[in-house]
């Protein structure tokens, strides 16, 4: 009978206590969760009425809004309502934090000077990843960026002119392209890949409103 | 949106799916179906098998510790093979090498040596050479020399005879009886007759092939027992990998027995998600803006309080417990105490981003002090202006690690903030304890509520103690007594585990401090340990970016009541060792003690453990000390394999906590060790340069 009881104020009472403990991780990650988690800094920037991106998973199709939570120089940095964070550098995808593959880095200055003029060429472009084994491991690809012609985006209920870019992209063991909606110099939609992980990922930038 | 979590949702199992297809055979190896094969598994692999042919049942664990080199750990049942001894059934444990001398090429086939069971009680015992060619993209070909089990059916005299009339004749392997198993057997690698043996597999399409073998295997001593029919030398059989990286294999042995298997093979270094679930870092604001912050704003001398609270629960944050502050013309000084990041470089990154997100803009050094219990271990320098530059570098990562500053800190923290000290921690967990080899019963548990709480006056100091209350399990029935020859320092671990109230598991004072420059001391008092309590002292010299670590310790104990409560029983004894660490790179790491075991016995303790910078850990010891092998008993002397998880492995969200085993085949009275917690290796290492290094690609995730 001690027994029963002892194990009744046990389930009650385990994992209580101020020190972390196995299983409470594990028990987090086995849980089905029960709702969109949102944290707190993304629902600042909902209040303050920050611009906001249409962001999508291409092979997934799963897709929805983040917000601009810092701007510095060229960088723009773009939260998730679960905290990740997209890094972008004048529209060309930088880096992923909390989201995939573990983009760290990219140096892509070539593909955007092409892109941005409307010019064809060959490029090279430069990722780092994060490995399994916690090592930035960086690879470059040749990139061809040929010019598509023009296109006509809906934006809105407004038709824009836009130029359509595509850049090829390979190296010994992976390859991929990506596709820009370039109008007055500046990326307006596009799809770019952010490692094997996730994929493609298409990037709109909203309206100032949400 | 829940863009994160749904768009991985498809991946939620546990697992990770392989890259390359590996098959095993039952015997948990690269192989076909009974027989190996030159092939090897990727480097740093586990695989884990189980398999069941008939009556037998085996549990492998092989793990790739080279490139060309894999280790393999087996745990058999054979169901009624000792009829009327304890259950009947056999319990064998066994261990493999294979090592391949060649790979692959376009004209010629991998070629491998190997060693099944050398040094177990022998049912299995046998060594190879083999050699495998993969034909086009489907068929694989196996060919092979056998000696031992691999040459019952079909042998002929060794070739090796030519060399010496040593290798004509294979002695008994059991003829030494119990107490000799655990000893190496090399008196009969080689030796005996030898057989060939082959067999092929054929892919038919991605998930599926079949295999085909011709098995020198007769299953004799199986087959005297009434337990195995051997009709044909060809075994046959079909593999079916599942999406998620788990095979499935049935087959035929001999004509007559059916088996089935399941295995699986993961890659400690790949995580299940790369770049991890955690929240992505704060991001840096431009450095000027912060001069407006209210809390750098000079206004009525309460400017400094505001900053360090600000700090503080920006740090909390992150899991970083701050416990002092020093700002002073340009530069900053943080002591921490990480919490969450298994990955130490992480919480650097994380640390430096707080400071040049918080600080005035003219602080232009910062500095993160990491402390364990109060204690400084290590300091991590960055200069503000790296960080702006590199943080979106494209090899930020690589660059922010050549220019930082990791250095010794050992001046003790001049004045904590108010409310570090005193501390006081509790927790209620389950636990769960295992114990193997029983030969009644191959596994035996016990699980039940662990309540531990610690209380901390001050920095190094702690008081803490943790109780156990078991409430199922059936370790305590085991009826097996120890028959050591030795005093039983171990070997009595029934008859504390059949104590099943509330038992002190330990009750300690603890304290650790800096002696000096590279200098760790720790002193600890109470009850140590399940079955030990006394003094505990050690020393630690561990220079901040050495390969090598040296320590002394030196132990009082007496053995405790079985009831684990505050009682004793007579037996104490003196320990001590001195220890040797040394990181050799690539992930090896290598450990020796020398010095006086629990029994009184000198002696010395050979570790080898291969590390992943993610915390998984797979590793061998084994002990020699002066006792004979025939003192010691079964097992002849004390060895065992052992592994650690990373729970953040697992749950992909950061944690300091590690799962982990050892398991020893054998646990008797010889080379035992008092078991102490926080020794100063485990404590120290994490934040010595060698593992922040190992980890600075996470710096500024």
């Amino acid at each position: 009978m001690n027994r029963y009881l002892a194990i009744l104020a046990f389930l009650g009472l385990a994992g209580c206590g101020t020190q972390p403990s196995n299983s409470d991780a594990l028990v987090e990650r086995l849980s089905t969760r029960s709702g969109p988690v949102v944290v707190p800094r993304f629902v600042e920037l909902q209040r303050k009425g920050s611009p906001g991106m249409q962001l999508g998973i291409v092979e997934s199709g799963v897709s929805g809004t983040v917000l601009l939570e810092q701007t510095r120089g060229a960088f723009k940095t773009w939260l998730t309502p679960d905290g990740a964070t997209i890094v972008t550098k004048n529209g060309m995808l930088h880096g992923l934090k909390g989201l995939g593959a573990g983009l760290l880095a990219s140096k892509t200055s070539e593909s955007l000077a092409l892109v941005q003029s409307g010019q064809s060429g060959t490029v090279t472009r430069l990722h780092s990843f994060l490995s399994g084994n916690d090592e930035a491991v960086t690879r470059s690809f040749t990139c061809i960026v040929e010019n598509k012609g023009p296109r006509n985006l809906a934006v809105g209920d407004k038709q824009i002119p836009t130029m359509l870019m595509q850049e090829t992209c390979r190296n010994l063991s992976q390859s991929f392209f990506n596709l820009y909606w370039i109008s007055n110099g500046d990326i307006v939609q596009s799809r770019q890949w952010s490692g094997d992980f996730l994929g493609a990922i298409s990037m709109r930038e909203l309206p100032n409103s949400i | 949106m829940k863009l994160r979590a749904s768009s991985i949702g498809l991946l939620s199992c546990l697992m990770v799916s392989p890259a390359q297809a590996e098959f095993l055979s039952s015997f948990g190896t690269p192989g076909l179906i009974d027989l190996p094969s030159a092939e090897v598994l990727n480097d740093g692999e586990l695989a884990l098998t189980t398999s069941t042919t008939g009556a037998t049942t085996k549990n492998t664990f092989t793990f790739q510790m080279l490139p060309r080199v894999y280790g393999t750990f087996r745990y058999g049942t054979i169901r009624e093979f000792d009829l009327g001894v304890g259950n009947g059934n056999r319990y064998d444990r066994s261990f493999d090498l294979h090592f391949q001398i060649a790979e692959e090429r376009q004209n010629r086939p991998a070629f491998a040596i190997g060693l099944r069971d050398f040094g177990g009680t022998g049912i299995y015992s046998s060594e190879y050479l083999a050699a495998t060619k993969t034909f086009g993209n489907r068929l694989t070909v196996t060919g092979g020399l056998g000696w031992g089990r691999l040459a019952e059916r079909g042998g002929f005299d060794n070739p090796l005879g030519a060399i010496s009339d040593y290798f004509d004749d294979r002695p008994n392997v059991s003829a030494g009886g119990i107490n000799t198993t655990g000893q190496l057997d090399f008196g009969s690698w080689f030796r005996g007759d030898a057989a060939f043996f082959g067999g092929a597999r054929w892919q038919v399409n991605d998930r599926m092939s079949v295999v085909l073998e011709y098995s020198p295997d007769l299953y004799s001593r199986e087959t005297d027992r009434g337990l195995a029919n051997i009709k044909t030398p060809i075994n046959a059989g079909v593999n079916y990998k599942f999406r998620n990286g788990v095979g499935l294999s049935a087959y035929v042995v001999g004509g007559n027995e059916i088996g089935a298997q399941l295995s699986y093979v993961l890659d400690p270094a790949k995580r299940r998600i790369p770049g991890g679930l955690e929240q992505a870092p704060q991001v840096l604001v431009p450095r000027e803006s912060l001069a407006a912050a209210s809390w750098n704003l000079a206004d009525s001398g309460q400017s400094d309080q505001n900053l360090s609270q600000v700090l503080q629960s920006r740090l909390e944050a992150e899991g970083l417990r701050l416990e002092g502050v020093f700002v002073n013309s340009g530069n900053a000084q943080i002591r921490v105490e990480n919490n969450r990041w298994g990955v130490e470089a992480q919480a650097a990154g994380r640390a430096a981003r707080v400071l040049a997100n918080t600080l005035p803009p003219e602080i232009e050094t910062l500095e993160v002090i990491f402390l364990h219990k109060g204690v400084p271990i290590t300091s991590v320098k960055t200069q503000r202006s790296d960080l702006y530059d590199l943080e979106n570098d494209y090899d930020g990562a690589w660059r922010s690690q050549s220019r930082a500053q990791i250095q010794d800190a050992n001046a003790r923290t001049p004045e904590f903030l108010t409310g570090a000290y005193p501390r006081f921690d509790w927790g209620l967990n389950p636990f769960l304890s295992l114990s193997y080899f029983d030969p009644d019963n191959p596994v035996r548990y016990e699980v039940g509520a662990e309540l531990s709480a610690g209380y901390q006056p001050t920095a190094g100091l702690t008081f803490s103690t943790t109780l156990r209350y078991p409430l199922a399990g059936n370790i305590a029935t085991a009826t097996r007594r120890s028959n050591s020859g030795l005093q039983r320092v171990r070997s009595d671990g029934v008859l504390y585990a059949a104590a099943s109230d509330l038992e002190i598991r330990d009750l300690t004072a603890e304290y650790l401090f800096r002696p000096g420059n590279d200098l760790f001391g720790r002193v600890t008092a109470g009850y140590l340990e399940q079955m030990y309590g006394g003094l505990s002292a050690e020393l630690l010299w561990f220079p901040v970016d050495s390969k090598l670590a040296i320590g002394g310790e030196i132990n009082y104990v007496k053995q405790r009541d079985y009831d684990q409560l505050f009682g004793f029983r007579p037996y104490s004894v003196a320990t001590g060792h001195v220890s040797g660490y040394y990181d050799m790179g690539n992930g090896f790491h290598a450990q020796i003690d020398a010095g006086r075991y629990l029994a009184g016995d000198w002696g010395a303790t050979f570790a080898l453990d291969r590390e992943f910078n993610n915390g998984w850990k797979v590793g061998a010891y084994f002990t020699l000390t002066d006792v004979p092998f025939e003192e010691f008993g079964e097992g002849s002397f004390d060895k065992g394999i052992r592994f650690e998880i990373p729970i953040s492995w697992i749950s992909g969200k950061p944690s300091r906590d590690v799962t982990g085993q050892v398991i020893q085949p054998v646990v008797r009275d010889g080379g035992a060790r008092l078991f102490v917690k926080n020794r100063l290796y485990g404590v120290t290492r994490d934040y010595r340069s060698n593992q922040l290094h190992n980890g600075w690609g996470r710096y500024f995730r």
